[in-house]
């Protein structure tokens, strides 16, 4: 018998008891459905990480810090006087602090191979922006600014070269304002006010220069250098010297055409001399692994489902072997032999597992792109971009391949049972 | 053709053992129809099945088309199947789905035979049984005449060297069982296929060339028409007109 004829006769058999097929081919729909969606699930909110962490860019910038000495082994370490204070920071766990670095350390970071410049990072903390009189309100400015990569809604964002003071605000602050839409947002002057040390209030007017898509780091407005520097400078008015010059961390720039290992380098040399660095992938790269843990665990349950629908192909096929004992006698009396018996079965139920994939992952595809647009433009509307749903070619693949893979494997049991049967033994059958 | 020695056939063991065959001697000579007769349990379908390769002998040897039949195994033994024998057996008679012309087809697409070129050569020999125009319907539409027809065809379509009839009239009134009969004799007769019938019909039997009887497993008895009109020894309960 042909490979074709097999695979025709196959299909043909596989109707022949329509309802016992319906059935199975549900039971793997609702596997190949569940283990489609969970995909689609996993691919959308990291294609979303992905595109944030494009947005954000700064590919040649990563954040120094000097981790506090870990103390589990050894005991709390030695009290230093030469090393900085502790500093709270907002990175990682609550209460995780990093000792601050002072001008020296970041002389330091700049010495390092690799590393072509090193800011401090300061924090600025400004008590409000206001615009013509409209009514003051927090402002918080994102600790990513330096290097990052603007995802502008409106805008053309910083003049590198420019000396001006410059801000991005988030989409988000454009009503709240007072401006009428994000474009006529752009140029006007905005009034931030931040607080000394010694509780004397400052103005310092600065140019919006864009309007910021809202990012998966935060909302926070964006600020050029300069803003930075003069923000900094009013806040800490009437500080001790000593205070003045502590920093959480740094900024570190390195070539951006540098490769991932060039980069891990870099991390090592930085590591050798008792700084950590991280770049905004690392920090978003966080995210992924915690949801591709997920997924995971989510594709499991589709993967015991497909598995129990398994089971029902065997008790499928051998129902059908059962049925078919006298015919399946007629064709080996006929002269087929017994790799082809044991084709036509297990083609049967990798055709069963075709049709249960397909429909579950068609399913997917319409369910996934309606649930994604309704929740795009409800729910989910603050993440702008955000598929939640996103089913790849290569995961419906994946879906096809692997179903029919375990189609296949449940039917060697009935097939080869199908196989062995000698056309005798149909003949008496009664 | 077909030449067998010694053949015995037992199922079970101990007190459950059967024998269906004790030693049986056959020869059949190419373009020869045969017509194994006896009661039921009397061992004549055995004695069917082994020749035909669908059941093998407890002991004794048996060489069908000039191989011995121990050494067929496989790709050897599923070819000889498809190209040498036809069969025309009752409960093959199955999947109530296809159309007649889609069972007529089957042994060529085991062959692996074109679509084309098997659909034309089923045609012909549905023909032959007089049922092109039944070619679409399936079994149910069929009287049982047209369905031995049908069985016929099947047997018929790989042009085989020998058919195996098991009761090719048993379930048939005698007028239609005619037909079939003059169908299953003019073909032997017309295009030297040998024929070996299984059957408890006497009329039947009388028309083949030589009837081999059987009872317990044991020949008793052989008759050529050609050659006298009566067995040298009479079967019990096998009157003979």
């Amino acid at each position: 018998m042909r490979a074709t004829d097999i695979v025709t006769t196959a299909i043909g058999n596989s109707f022949r008891s329509r309802l016992r097929t319906t059935l199975t081919v549900l039971a793997i729909f609702i596997g190949a459905f569940t283990l489609t969606t969970t995909n689609a699930l996993g691919t959308g909110v990291n294609e979303y990480i992905d595109t944030q962490i494009t947005s954000i860019g700064a590919p040649d910038v990563m954040n120094v810090s000097t981790p506090t000495q870990a103390s589990d082994d050894d005991g709390p370490a030695p009290y230093d006087p030469d090393s900085g204070s502790e500093i709270d920071t907002n990175a990682g766990p609550p209460g995780t602090t990093v000792l601050a670095l002072s001008d020296a350390d970041i002389d330091e970071i700049r010495a390092i191979e690799g590393v072509t410049d090193a800011q401090p990072l300061v924090s600025v903390r400004p008590d409000f922006v206001e615009w013509q009189d409209n009514g003051r309100f927090q402002l918080s400015i994102s600790p990513f600014s330096a290097g990052v990569t603007l995802d502008l809604a409106a805008g053309s964002g910083f003049d590198q070269s420019g000396s001006g003071f410059e801000i991005v605000l988030p989409t988000s602050y454009v009503d709240t304002l007072g401006f009428t839409s994000d474009d006529a947002a752009v140029g006007e002057i905005v009034q931030i006010g931040v607080t000394d040390a010694v509780g004397e209030q400052h103005l310092i007017d600065a140019t919006v220069v864009g309007i910021q898509n809202p990012t998966l780091v935060g909302t926070g407005a964006s600020t050029n250098t300069a803003l930075t520097t003069a923000l900094f400078d009013a806040q800490r008015t009437g500080l001790p010297e000593q205070a003045s010059t502590d920093y959480a961390s740094a900024t570190a720039r390195f070539d951006a055409d540098a490769s991932d290992e060039q980069i891990q380098a870099i991390k090592d040399r930085l590591a050798d001399a008792g700084f950590a660095g991280t770049t905004v992938a690392d920090q978003i790269g966080t995210f992924q692994s915690v949801v591709d843990g997920i997924i995971l665990v989510l594709n499991a349950f589709a993967v015991i489902a497909l598995i129990a629908a398994g089971f029902g192909i065997i008790n499928t096929l051998l129902m059908s072997v059962q049925e078919r004992t006298r015919e399946i006698g007629l064709i080996k009396a006929m002269g087929m032999s017994r790799a082809r018996i044991f084709a036509l079965f297990s083609t049967e139920a990798v055709f069963i597992g075709f049709l249960g994939s397909a429909i579950g992952a068609g399913v997917a595809i319409v369910v996934g792109s309606v649930v994604s647009s309704v929740l795009a433009d409800g729910f989910l509307s603050g993440l702008a971009g955000l598929q939640i749903l996103t089913v790849a070619p290569a995961c419906i693949a994946s879906v096809f391949a692997l179903v029919m893979g375990i189609a296949f494997l449940a039917s060697t049991l009935p097939a080869s049972r199908a196989a062995r049967q000698s056309p005798i033994d149909s003949l008496r059958y009664e | 053709m077909l030449t067998a020695r010694n053949l015995s056939e037992h199922y079970g063991t101990g007190d459950a053992r059967f024998d269906a065959l004790r030693g049986i001697d056959l020869d059949i000579r190419e373009g020869e129809s045969v017509a194994i007769v006896g009661k039921s349990g009397s061992g004549k379908s055995t004695l069917m099945h082994i020749p035909a390769l669908l059941d093998s002998p407890s002991s004794g040897e048996l060489e069908i088309v000039g191989q011995n039949a121990k050494s067929l195994k496989g790709r050897a033994l599923n070819t000889l199947r498809n190209a040498t024998f036809g069969f025309v057996f009752q409960q093959f008679f199955l999947n109530s789905h296809a159309t007649v012309l889609e069972k007529v087809i089957l042994p060529l697409k085991i062959a692996g035979l074109g679509s084309r070129e098997r659909k034309a050569k089923a045609l012909e020999t549905l023909a032959l049984v007089e049922l092109t125009e039944k070619a679409g319907s399936k079994a149910m539409d069929l009287s049982g005449g047209q369905k031995q027809r049908v069985v016929i065809a099947r047997a018929l379509v790989g042009d085989p060297r020998i058919i195996f009839a098991d009761e090719p009239t048993g379930n048939l009134d005698s007028a239609t069982g005619a037909v079939v009969e003059d169908l299953l004799f003019s073909l032997n007769r017309d295009r030297g296929i040998t024929l070996v019938i299984v059957t408890h019909d006497d009329d039947l039997a009388a028309r083949a060339d030589r009837r081999i009887y059987l009872k317990d497993g044991r020949l008793v008895g052989e008759g050529d028409l050609k050659a006298s009109t009566a067995p040298a020894t009479t079967p019990d309960g096998a009157s003979r007109t």
